[in-house]
């Protein structure tokens, strides 16, 4: 008779039960919110009410469409940069590339709703001033480029994927063995032909996959559908789900429909998640990582560097520069104006002045409290995470790591709006709705999936034996933790730390679903003064949020002397996504 | 201290899968002793020494102590509060501390702790004991990896421990260190008069450590005794090849107990029904190349290779449609090719039943 040797500890199952509750909590809330009418809490039968009247609105197919296209257009525009990028960074010998690397894996961060912001100042009909300049030199009577549209929207959205796109990309290029190449040019094939016939088939499961994988963010972003879509009234799954919680007209929320609209989003990104899991597995066949810490040479570009570099400079100018650009400039003048010569006597600091409100007091108040707590939570649970998967022989471990990847795949706008549900459901025992912590809580749970894949990959390098010898030597389970493994993965732990950071310090999607009247934070401040139409102000606000930022990076940059671009960085643009 | 492991099983899900790694062990290690378990990887050697660590839990039978159950299925004893220490393959310094912090942390953190004062000077004991006082302040990865096996050996002894648990401590050295190490490690154990249990695949390892050698082979303990005995009468012809290189030769047995074979009938004493087949084996090292002339249990041969190895020279000798390897100190004058004449003497035959395993 076998004895069961593997009774679960406590701890393992306290952990299971935690993520249960934390990442398995707001999914099934959709499911359970769809099947329900009325407010959280309130009497209501088990109906599909809420899919009967989904499906039978004409507006719905209009959103699916809507959605499709977006996704589709702006996977467009991140590919027509990403190939070439990723191509010109990883394989030739382009100068500068890898400060263009760095500056990526920084831009990252720089939240597309900012990015949007600046391309309405440069392309809206109205106030756009690229328009305008259009107008004035060709003396056209309407504007001819129109930021407000489904391509305005896939624009701005599909150049916010390129830096993600491109570190899940250039890891796989970077794994592929070199000696498949040289086998091809040694067989006299030249190198062109070698990059058709050799490389392009060979990371194409890489390709698919990043593909497939930003398909599925695309399919539930809402920075530029929000910011760019609703004034515009172009609407996809994610802004209508955000109008369902937070009516812009009178009315209650209606957790029902954002319910049903969550479930369709739901499905279509398990039916992409299928896709993109078939693609990884078909990368395995492939089994192009060798491991082999060997460089190939890259190929010479020669007279074709000086187009390969004007290329990616305007890639940067349209990534960042421009947009970012009109920011700061905007956050300079009393009004909109174009830069220019006769502009400069009226700049100005005011706006910069008048950012200090007891409003934005608040959110900077409350960001700092997001900040004290997200990161921490995600990074603890992670750890704990991180030494059940790699570190026990537990039989749960399998489902642990799933649950705390699963976030990864699970629309933020969807883990907001089944905490919102719980918070209300629950308001009579615990104040969380409303309150700061549940945007603290949001963000640990989303960016678990990170902090998680960063420490497992940590920590799967600490040699068991290194921690038996602790056991051995009369530590116990938790002091053989404290004393050898968080030591040994304290880069990693720092890393994930900062990043988690960094993202809940630019997240805006699930704050604004979560906000009410007292906690804001300065990513929803941009947010309602955009909406009340203070452009001036917004940029100075905005500016100021990214400055923060680049310092931040650049102090820890120099506080963990790392490189920006660390294996840390690189999972965390795929976040940021 | 006395560990008496009974009965003891343990098997592994692997993608293949159910692997009994450990099918029913008894051992008992008396107090002061060397015991190695010797075999080839997989045999389930490290598996037992990682059970009485209590870094496996077995899955069936009995684990003691000194007279305390540490394992039995219902009561386990956890690693930390055993009393052992334990070196490992790939010594497992830690590397974020320095050589003297690695030896200190059982003693300041470990259940095993003592008082403040204390640690010092019995971290600098433990490091005079393998001599590497001079270093005790360098980071741990700046050392050579004997260096670091020792920093090993003193964090595992720093605690006093009863038992010291050993898994091929010296296979990641090369062979010159390998060698020092041996000697030193004999050295240490025999001053500090502390049980020992040593895993080991390398034969020169097991015999000349060893108070006490167990063969080990698919889970299963196949024969224990002094390294003398394991050498010199082996049970089987798997261990007889395991523990040092032997020729093998079949043949059957005759009614006056002479074993007629390929090479002609020899004539040993084999205790086994007329008729029966049994394999003969004799260690290279007991033949001797004979020069011409009739001298008894000689063989003629062709020599097909010789390999001066220093003190000694390997011949490969064809006979009887036989490959024989012999180690001799006076090498024939005969070149490759030439016949050659060997003398096997009748004792040095051993005689084993004809399943050869190996």
């Amino acid at each position: 008779m076998l004895r069961s040797a593997r009774r679960e500890s406590p701890f393992t199952i306290g952990v299971l039960a935690l993520l249960l509750v934390a990442v398995g909590g707001p999914i099934a809330l959709i499911v359970w919110m769809s099947l329900r009418r009325g407010l959280p809490g309130g009497a209501s039968p088990l109906t599909l009410d809420n899919y009967v009247a989904l499906f039978r609105s004409p507006f719905f197919l209009e959103t699916l469409a809507n959605t499709a296209v977006f996704a589709m257009l702006s996977l467009l525009v991140t590919f027509v940069f990403l190939v070439p990028l990723t191509f010109l960074f990883s394989r030739t010998d382009l100068p500068f590339r890898t400060g263009f690397v760095v500056m990526l894996s920084i831009v990252v961060l720089i939240p597309t709703f900012l990015r949007a912001i600046g391309w309405i100042m440069l392309l809206s009909p109205e106030i756009g001033l690229v328009n305008r300049g259009l107008m004035a030199v060709f003396g056209l009577e309407s504007a001819p480029l129109n930021i407000y549209s489904m391509g305005g929207m896939a624009f701005v959205q599909g150049l916010a994927f390129v830096p993600a796109g491109y570190f899940m990309l250039s890891a796989a290029y970077r794994a592929m063995d070199p000696a498949l190449e040289e086998a091809a040019y040694t067989s006299g094939i030249g190198k062109l032909t070698t990059f058709r016939t050799v490389d392009v088939p060979l990371t194409f499961p890489a390709l698919l996959g990043t593909f497939v994988y930003l398909a599925m963010t695309a399919v539930s972003a809402f920075e530029a559908p929000g910011i760019i879509g609703l004034p515009a009234r172009i609407f996809v799954l994610s802004s209508v789900i955000f109008l369902d919680v937070h009516p812009q007209s009178v009315g209650l929320p209606d957790y029902g429909a954002a319910g049903a609209n969550g479930m369709v989003m739901l499905v279509a990104g398990l039916a992409l998640a299928v896709v993109y899991f078939r693609a990884l597995r078909a990368g395995r066949r492939f089994a192009v990582l060798t491991g082999r810490g060997y460089r190939p040479r890259p190929l010479r570009l020669g007279r074709w560097t000086g187009l390969a570099l004007a290329f990616v400079l305007a890639f940067f100018l349209m990534e960042v520069f421009l947009p970012l650009g009109m920011l700061v400039w905007a956050s300079l003048t009393p009004y909109l104006i174009a830069p220019s010569a006769d502009a400069l006597p009226l700049l100005t600091l005011a706006n910069y002045g008048r950012m200090l409100t007891p409003q934005s007091a608040r959110g900077l108040a409350n960001t700092v409290v997001v900040l004290a707590i997200a990161p921490l939570l995600a990074v603890a649970i992670a750890v704990a995470v991180a030494w059940i998967v790699t570190r026990t022989a537990s039989r749960l471990r399998g489902i642990i790591d799933v649950l705390a990847f699963a976030p990864h795949a699970v629309p933020s706008v969807l883990v907001a709006v089944g905490l919102a549900y719980v918070a209300l459901l629950a308001r009579g025992a615990i104040p969380l709705y409303g309150s700061v912590l549940i945007i603290a809580l949001a963000d640990a749970i989303i960016y678990l999936a990170f902090a998680s894949r960063t420490l497992n990959a940590a920590m799967i390098q600490v040699h068991h034996e290194l921690e038996e010898a602790g056991r051995v030597g009369g530590l116990s389970p938790l002091a053989t933790l404290r004393h050898v493994i968080v030591p040994l993965v304290r880069p990693a732990l720092l890393n994930s730390w900062f990043w988690v950071a960094l993202l809940s310090y630019r997240e805006v999607t699930m704050a604004l679903v979560l906000l009410t009247q007292f906690n804001n934070v300065i990513a929803t401040d941009i947010w309602t003064l955009w909406r009340e139409g203070e452009v001036n102000r917004v940029a100075a606000l905005g500016t100021s949020l990214v400055a923060v930022m680049l310092a931040l990076i650049v102090v820890a940059t120099l506080a963990l002397r790392r490189s920006p671009v660390s294996r840390t960085a690189a999972a965390g643009a795929e976040a940021a996504a | 201290m006395t560990i008496r492991v009974s009965g003891l099983r343990k098997a592994f899900a692997t993608a293949g899968g159910r692997i009994e790694a450990v099918a029913g062990i008894d051992l008992t290690l008396h107090p002061g002793e060397f015991l190695v378990l010797l075999g080839p990887s997989g045999c389930g050697k490290t598996t037992t020494l990682r059970c009485v660590a209590g870094l496996e839990r077995a899955d069936e039978g009995r684990i003691e102590v000194d007279g305390a159950v540490v394992d039995d299925g219902d009561r386990f004893v956890p690693p930390e509060r055993r009393d052992i220490g334990m070196v490992f393959q790939s010594y497992a310094v830690w590397p974020h501390l320095t050589v003297a912090e690695n030896v200190a942390l059982p003693l300041t953190h470990g259940q095993r702790r003592v008082a403040h004062r204390e640690i010092a000077p019995r971290v600098a004991e433990a490091l005079a004991l393998v001599r590497l006082d001079a270093l005790a302040s360098r980071p741990v990865t700046e050392l050579s990896g004997g260096q670091q096996q020792r920093v090993a050996l003193a964090r595992a002894i720093v605690t006093r421990p009863k038992v010291l648990l050993m898994d091929e401590p010296l296979s990641n050295l090369d062979a010159r260190l390998r060698d020092s190490m041996r000697t030193e490690l004999r050295r240490l154990t025999q001053a500090l008069g502390v049980t020992t249990l040593y895993v080991t695949h390398d034969q020169i390892e097991a015999l000349s450590l060893g108070d006490r050698v167990c063969v080990m082979r698919a889970g299963r303990i196949l024969q224990q005794g002094t390294p003398l005995e394991v050498y010199e009468a082996p049970v089987d012809t798997f261990v007889a090849a395991f523990v040092g290189d032997m020729n093998f030769v079949p043949g059957t047995v005759r009614a006056d107990g002479a074993v007629d074979t390929p090479l002609g009938r020899v004539a040993c004493a084999a205790r086994a029904a007329p008729g029966t087949a049994v394999t003969l084996g004799m260690r290279p090292e007991h033949i001797t190349a004979e020069p011409d002339g009739a001298v008894a249990d000689s063989i003629d041969g062709v020599l097909r290779a010789r390999t001066f190895l220093g003190e000694t020279t390997a011949l490969q000798v064809e006979a009887g449609g036989l490959t024989l390897v012999a180690k001799v100190r006076r090498a024939p004058t005969s070149s490759v090719g030439q016949p050659v004449r060997l003398h096997l003497p009748r004792d040095a035959w051993r005689v084993f039943d004809r399943a050869p395993a190996a």
